[in-house]
C-alpha cells in the first residue's frame, strides 16, 4: 500500500525516511569504522581535541553540501551534477563521485577484515569476512534505503548503549594524568591531524547527498546533518576518552586501542571479559556504513546510466568492492599510512571541492530554473 | 542454444493456460444456474439427481392444509438441521387442516402467504434459482417447495453438532476470561459481539473455496480501522481461487504479504478478548468457518511477545514479565550458538573458574560443540514430536525415555558433555515462552548455530544482521513488521513495548495501525479520589 508517483523523484528508490531517522542513520554511518579506529590517534593525548576540531570542520563541509542539497530539493548528487554541468561533463563528475563512494566502501571492508584477521580470528582467511559482510550489505541494499534505515534504528541505539556501558565500566580504570599535557603538539600539526579526522569520518557525510532527496521534508537536511555530525563526534569522543585515559602512552603499541581498552578489565559483577561487545559494535556499525556506501554506489550508477532497476548492479559491485579491498593495500600499515597522508587531499577533493564548485557554478548559472510540470 | 526448448516450453504453457481458461468458462456456464420448474415432482427429482441420491438427503412430501391435490415438500440434510424445529415450525402449521392454504391462488401468492403467516422461523428467504436452493440445503437450511410455484423458501433451521465454548488449550492464561472460539462461525461472531457493543463493529461475509464454499468473515470497527486496509483484505480474499479452505492458516498463506518468508505476517488467536483488543487498536480480524483460529491483520512483530495476561497483571509485573519474555526469546535463538562460539572460538571470554569446570565436564567427548548441540537438538525435536503425536496413555513412556536418554545416558556414556544438556534443555524451555514465534525461532536457531560453529561471534552477528534486514523489509498489509521499533514511534514504544503502561496511560492507539483515529481516551486521565473542592460531576 505504498503511495506511488512522486513527480521529480527517482523511480529507483520508492522509500521515504524522516529527519530523525536520517540522524540515526548518520550516527551509525559515522560510528562505522571509528568504533575501533578512532580518528586523530596521531595527536596522542590530544586526540579528543583533534576530534572536536575535526567535527567542526566536517560540520563546515556539511553546511556547504547541504546548501547544495537545499538548492536542488528532490535531486540526488548525480542529478544535481547533471543539471549544473551539462549532461556530459556532469556525468563524468558523477562517475568520479560514485567512484569515491565505491572506493570508500572498499576501505570499510578492508578495515573490517584487517581488524578481524589481526585480533579476533587470526587464522581465518580475510576473504571470508569480506564476503559475508558484503553479502549482508547486499541484502540490505537490495531491499532499499528504507530497510537500511530501519536496520539502523534497531542497531544504533544498541551500539550506543554498549558504548555507554563500556565507558562507565572503564571509568574506574582511567588515569586522569594520561590526559596531560594538553596541547603538547604544535598547532599546525594538530590542525593537520584534525583535518584527517574531518575527512574520515565526518566529511564522509557528503554521501548523504544521494539520500537527502528521500527525506520527508528535504529542507530539514542541513539541521539534521549538523545534529548527526555533532552526536557522532560526541560518541567517537567517548571512545577516544577511554582509549586515552586507560591506556596512556602505551596506546602507541596497539593497532586498535579502542579494542585493547576493553580487553584490559572484567565486566563488574560477572567477572568476565567483554571485548566481544566491541567486535559486535564494529560489525554492526561497519555493516551500516558499508550498506550506505554500497547503496550510494549502486544508486549513483543506476542514475548515471538511467537503469530501470538497481538489482543487476548489486552483485557485480559487491564483488568488485571485495576485490578492490584486497588489492588496495599490501598491509594494514599501508592502510593507516594512506589515512594519515594521501587521504587528506584525496577526500577533501570530493567532500569540499566538488560540492563547493558545483554550488558556485549553480549560483552563476542561476540554477535551478523553474521546471515545467513539477 | 536454448532458444528452441524455451519456445516449446512457452508454447506448452500457453496451451495449458488456454485449457484452464476453457474449464473455467465451462464451470461458469454450469453454475450460472437455471430457475426452478413449476412442477414439484420435477424439482424434487432434479434435486435428488444433483445430490446423487445421497443417503443423508431427506425429502418429505406432504399435503398443504390437509388437502391431497396441493402438495408441498421439505428438503433438508439429515444431521445439519434441527428436526424438532422442522416438525414444529414448518410441517405442523402447514399440514394442519386449520390452515386455509387451499383458498389462496396457486403459485407465488400461496408461497408468500405461507412465508408471512404460517412459518414461525426467524430467518427465512425466497429463492428462485435452482443452485441457490441446493447451496442453502447443503449449508444446513430447510428448503420448502410447493407445487405450482417457481420459487422456494430457504428456512434456517440449524441444528448440527458443535463443541461448547471453553478455554482454548493453546492460549492458557492465569487471570481473565476463559472463553475461546469454537468451530462455528456464527457462535464466534456472537462471542465477539458480546465483547464489543459498539455499533461500528462490522462483519462482512465472503465465500471462498470453490468446493468447500467456506464462509469467511471480516470483522472491524468502522471508524477506527483504516478503510484502505479493509479494502485490501477483501481484495486479497476475493483473489483466493482454490478448491478447499479447511483452516484459517490456509487463508493466511493465500493472502499474506511475504509468502516465502518464514516469519508470520498475520496474527492468530483463539480468544475473543484478544480479538476485541486488537480490533480496538484498529486491526481487522478474519473469521473462517470451521476453525477456532481467528486471524488478525496487520500484524506487528512485537505482538509475538504480548500475552493477555500482561494486561491483567499490575503494570510493574506486566512489564517485567514482558522483558522476561524478550530474554527468553533471545535465549531460545542464541543460547546454543553462544555456547558453540564460546567453547570453540572465544574461551577467553569465560571466567576462568567456569572454563575449568566446563573443560572437565566435556572431557572425553569425541565431538565438537556444534555437533553435540545440533545432534541433541534434533533428538529433542524428535522426542517432542513423538510426545504430541502419540496417544495420551503412552505419552508418559515417551517423556520418561526421553528424559533418561537425553538427560542421563548420553552424558554418562560420554557422548555429549553435561553443559550441552543444560543448553539444549534451557533453549527448549525458553522457546515455549513465546508460543506464536516458536517455529521461526527454531529455524533461526538452527541457522545461527551452524554459523557460530564456523565463525564464532562473527557468524552469530552476521546471522542476526541478515535476519534483521529480512524483518525490516517485511510488511504486513502495508504496515512495517518491526513497526514501533523501526520506524520508531516513541509513544507506541513507551506504551506497549518497553513497558506495559497502566491502562489510564494508554492514550493512543498504535500509530502504525490506526493513524486516522488515534485517541483512546482523554490525555492523562489518572484515577484517584476526588480532590478538594471538586465535585463528582466535574470529574
Amino acid at each position: 500500500m505504498r503511495l506511488g508517483g512522486w513527480c521529480c523523484l527517482s523511480y529507483l528508490e520508492q522509500g521515504k525516511i524522516s529527519g530523525s531517522q536520517l540522524v540515526i542513520l548518520m550516527v551509525g554511518f559515522l560510528l562505522g569504522s571509528s568504533v575501533v579506529i578512532f580518528p586523530g590517534q596521531a595527536a596522542r593525548q590530544d586526540a579528543w581535541i583533534a576530534i572536536i576540531i575535526g567535527a567542526v570542520e566536517g560540520g563546515i563541509f556539511a553546511l556547504i553540501f547541504t546548501t547544495l542539497a537545499r538548492r536542488f530539493p528532490g535531486k540526488t548528487m548525480v542529478e544535481i551534477l547533471e543539471t549544473v554541468f551539462s549532461p556530459y561533463l556532469g556525468k563524468l563528475i558523477a562517475v568520479i563521485f560514485v567512484w569515491y563512494a565505491f572506493h570508500d566502501g572498499s576501505f570499510v571492508i578492508r578495515n573490517f577484515t584487517d581488524f578481524f584477521t589481526t585480533t579476533v580470528m587470526i587464522e581465518t582467511p580475510n576473504i571470508v569476512f569480506a564476503v559475508l559482510l558484503t553479502i549482508v550489505a547486499a541484502l540490505a541494499v537490495g531491499n532499499g534505503l528504507e530497510v537500511i534505515t530501519r536496520c539502523s534504528l534497531v542497531l544504533v541505539p544498541l551500539t550506543v548503549l554498549f558504548l555507554l556501558v563500556t565507558f562507565l565500566a572503564q571509568l574506574s580504570q582511567v588515569e586522569w594524568t594520561n590526559f596531560l599535557p594538553v596541547f603538547e603538539i604544535p598547532v599546525w600539526q594538530l590542525l593537520k591531524i584534525s583535518h584527517s579526522a574531518a575527512v574520515f569520518p565526518f566529511g564522509e557525510t557528503v554521501f548523504f547527498l544521494m539520500v537527502f532527496p528521500f527525506l520527508n521534508r528535504t529542507k530539514e537536511c542541513r539541521r539534521k546533518t549538523v545534529i548527526g555530525v555533532l552526536l557522532g563526534a560526541l560518541l567517537i569522543n567517548i571512545i577516544a576518552w577511554g582509549g586515552i585515559g586507560v591506556l596512556g602512552p602505551t596506546r602507541a603499541l596497539f593497532t586498535y586501542p579502542a579494542y585493547e581498552v576493553v580487553k584490559m578489565f572484567n565486566l563488574p559483577f560477572i567477572n568476565t571479559r567483554f571485548e566481544i561487545i566491541v567486535v559486535i559494535n564494529f560489525l554492526t556499525m561497519g555493516f551500516l556504513k558499508l550498506a550506505v556506501l554500497y547503496y550510494v554506489t549502486v544508486l549513483g550508477l543506476g542514475q548515471i546510466f538511467h537503469l530501470r532497476s538497481l538489482r543487476p548492479l548489486i552483485i557485480p559491485i559487491g564483488i568488485l568492492m571485495i576485490i578492490l579491498s584486497i588489492i588496495n593495500f599490501s598491509g594494514i600499515t599501508e592502510n593507516f599510512e594512506f589515512n594519515t597522508t594521501s587521504n587528506l587531499i584525496y577526500s577533501t577533493f570530493f567532500q569540499l571541492v566538488i560540492p563547493l564548485i558545483t554550488l558556485i557554478v549553480a549560483m552563476f548559472r542561476r540554477l535551478p530554473r523553474r521546471e515545467r510540470g513539477c | 542454444m536454448f532458444r528452441k526448448p524455451r519456445k516449446r516450453l512457452l508454447w506448452r504453457m500457453k496451451r495449458e493456460i488456454a485449457k484452464v481458461k476453457m474449464e473455467f468458462a465451462k464451470e461458469e456456464f454450469i453454475t450460472k444456474g437455471k430457475d426452478l420448474a413449476l412442477n414439484l415432482t420435477a424439482n424434487l427429482d432434479s434435486i435428488q439427481s444433483e445430490l446423487n441420491n445421497s443417503s443423508d438427503l431427506i425429502i418429505r412430501r406432504f399435503g398443504l392444509g390437509g388437502s391431497r391435490q396441493d402438495q408441498g415438500a421439505v428438503v433438508f440434510i439429515d444431521g445439519l438441521v434441527d428436526k424438532k424445529e422442522v416438525e414444529w415450525s414448518i410441517l405442523r402449521p402447514l399440514m394442519l387442516k386449520e390452515a386455509p392454504i387451499s383458498d389462496k391462488p396457486e403459485g407465488e401468492d400461496r408461497l408468500e402467504y405461507i412465508e408471512l403467516s404460517l412459518i414461525t422461523v426467524g430467518e427465512i428467504s425466497r429463492e428462485h434459482q435452482f443452485n441457490r436452493i441446493i447451496a442453502a440445503v447443503l449449508s444446513g437450511k430447510t428448503a420448502l417447495l410447493i407445487d405450482g410455484s417457481g420459487e422456494a423458501l430457504a428456512i434456517a433451521t440449524p441444528g448440527w453438532e458443535k463443541r461448547s465454548v471453553n478455554q482454548p488449550d493453546s492460549e492458557v492464561i492465569v487471570k481473565g476470561p476463559r472463553e475461546g472460539f469454537i468451530e462455528t462461525l456464527r457462535t464466534n461472531t456472537a462471542l465477539l459481539r458480546r465483547k464489543l457493543g459498539d455499533p461500528g463493529l462490522t462483519l462482512e461475509a465472503l465465500q471462498v473455496g470453490t468446493r468447500t464454499k467456506t464462509e469467511v468473515c471480516i470483522a472491524y470497527l468502522k471508524d477506527i480501522a483504516d478503510p484502505k486496509l479493509i479494502k485490501e483484505i477483501k481484495q486479497r480474499i476475493n483473489r483466493i481461487n482454490t478448491d478447499g479452505i479447511l483452516s484459517a492458516e490456509t487463508v493466511e498463506e493465500l493472502i499474506e504479504d511475504a509468502p516465502l518468508s518464514f516469519f508470520a505476517t498475520m496474527g492468530y488467536t483463539e480468544r475473543p478478548d484478544v480479538v476485541s483488543a486488537k480490533l480496538l487498536e484498529g486491526r481487522a480480524a478474519i473469521f473462517v468457518d470451521g476453525t477456532p483460529v481467528v486471524l488478525t491483520a496487520p500484524f506487528l512483530f512485537i505482538e509475538n511477545f504480548q500475552s493477555p495476561d500482561d494486561y491483567t497483571y499490575k503494570t510493574y509485573y506486566g512489564s517485567m514479565i514482558r522483558w522476561f519474555r524478550y530474554t527468553a526469546f533471545g535465549i531460545s535463538i542464541l543460547l546454543p550458538a553462544i555456547y558453540v562460539a564460546l567453547t570453540a572460538f572465544h574461551q577467553e571470554l569465560l571466567p576462568t573458574q567456569l572454563l575449568i569446570t566446563m573443560a572437565a565436564a566435556t572431557e572425553g567427548v569425541p565431538f565438537p560443540g556444534v555437533v553435540e548441540v545440533l545432534g541433541l537438538g534434533v533428538i529433542f525435536e524428535i522426542i517432542r514430536e513423538a510426545g504430541i503425536r502419540i496417544p495420551r496413555p503412552i505419552g508418559q513412556t515417551v517423556s520418561i525415555v526421553g528424559a533418561l536418554v537425553i538427560g542421563e545416558a548420553t552424558v554418562t556414556a560420554g557422548l555429549v558433555g553435561a553443559p550441552v544438556v543444560i543448553v539444549v534443555a534451557l533453549t527448549a524451555i525458553s522457546s515455549f515462552v513465546t508460543p506464536s514465534i516458536v517455529q521461526e525461532s527454531k529455524i533461526i536457531r538452527l541457522g545461527i548455530t551452524i554459523l557460530a560453529g564456523f565463525l564464532g561471534a562473527f557468524g552469530i552477528t552476521i546471522g542476526l544482521l541478515a535476519i534483521l534486514i529480512h524483518l525490516a523489509s517485511l510488511r504486513s498489509f502495508g504496515v512495517p513488521l518491526l513497526s514501533p521499533m523501526a520506524p520508531m514511534h516513541l509513544r507506541s514504544l513507551t506504551q506497549d513495548v518497553l513497558i506495559r503502561a497502566p491502562w489510564w496511560m494508554m492514550f493512543t492507539r498504535p500509530k502504525a495501525i490506526a493513524d486516522q483515529n488515534r485517541t483512546r481516551q482523554k490525555f492523562y486521565s489518572r484515577p484517584g479520589p476526588p480532590e478538594e473542592g471538586e465535585s463528582e460531576e466535574n470529574r
